[in-house]
């Protein structure tokens, strides 16, 4: 928000619109304020938390798209 | 074998967003569906994004995290206004968004901004709410009483139910 102003501007003139002054926003409001919802998307794409998800390991032969994925073999997401 | 799925990839994909490495909300101005509803969605091209993975051992806890942080970030933009900080001169110190500390968690280097309440108005609102809030916590800030129709509320019962009574 500090970076992207005009983000701010947006998401601060869709509350006003919606939540008005005299109340904080709840879960109510979240289908009513679609650019903060863009907002939660676009953070978590452009700077998710995590660097690695979980480990799993794969518990027999498989094949995807005509990759062998051999029994034991380790899958993890790679984030960042 | 190792088998990453580079999520990294594809959130930097041009084709997939344009100027990826600006941060614009308006990419999703008309994606409707919840974190959990993409994750469902069969056209991998209609998916927001893949933080929270992919397939059957998909993130459990993704409603939380997008509840979570759709309260965090529409108060904290109700409530306040963020900018820069200056320098003596006036010019205003603008964070480099790709300088990041090291470690398991992605976060950016420190760095100086001002964040102002919009209006005495609203500060209040929020010192009344958190006052508001204080009475359902006990001396260790934990709830004294689960809130009822939580989903854990029910947790006791369910193992009861399922496992009989200990």
């Amino acid at each position: 928000m500090v970076l992207y102003p005009e983000a701010q501007k947006q998401a601060q003139a869709e509350i006003d619109r919606v939540v008005g002054p005299d109340r904080l926003p709840n879960m109510d409001d979240e289908m009513n304020l679609p650019f903060v919802r863009g907002c939660v998307k676009e953070s978590l794409r452009w700077m998710p938390t995590n660097i690695m998800g979980v480990p799993h390991a794969v518990t027999k032969d498989d094949e995807y798209m005509g990759y062998k994925i051999p029994k034991g073999a380790a899958v993890i997401n790679n984030v960042w | 074998m190792l088998i990453p799925g580079s999520q990294r990839s594809i959130h930097m994909d041009p084709a997939r967003h344009p100027d990826p490495y600006k941060f614009d909300p308006n990419r999703y101005i008309n994606d409707h569906q919840t974190a959990g509803e993409a994750s469902k969605n069969p056209d991998p091209s209609k998916r927001d994004h893949f933080v929270f993975g992919a397939g059957r051992r998909i993130c459990q806890g993704m409603h939380i995290a997008e509840r979570s942080l759709f309260l965090g970030m529409s108060r904290m933009l109700w409530a306040f206004d963020f900018a820069p900080a200056k320098d003596e001169n006036g010019v205003e110190l603008r964070p480099d968004q790709s300088k990041l500390k090291q470690g398991l968690f992605v976060m950016p280097e420190e760095f100086q901004a001002v964040i102002t309440p919009r209006s005495e108005a609203r500060a209040q609102r929020i010192r009344q709410d958190w006052k508001d809030c204080e009475k359902l916590l006990d001396e260790e800030m934990q709830w004294k009483e689960v809130p009822q129709g939580m989903v854990f509320s029910s947790t006791h019962d369910l193992g009861k139910e399922v496992f009989g009574d200990p």
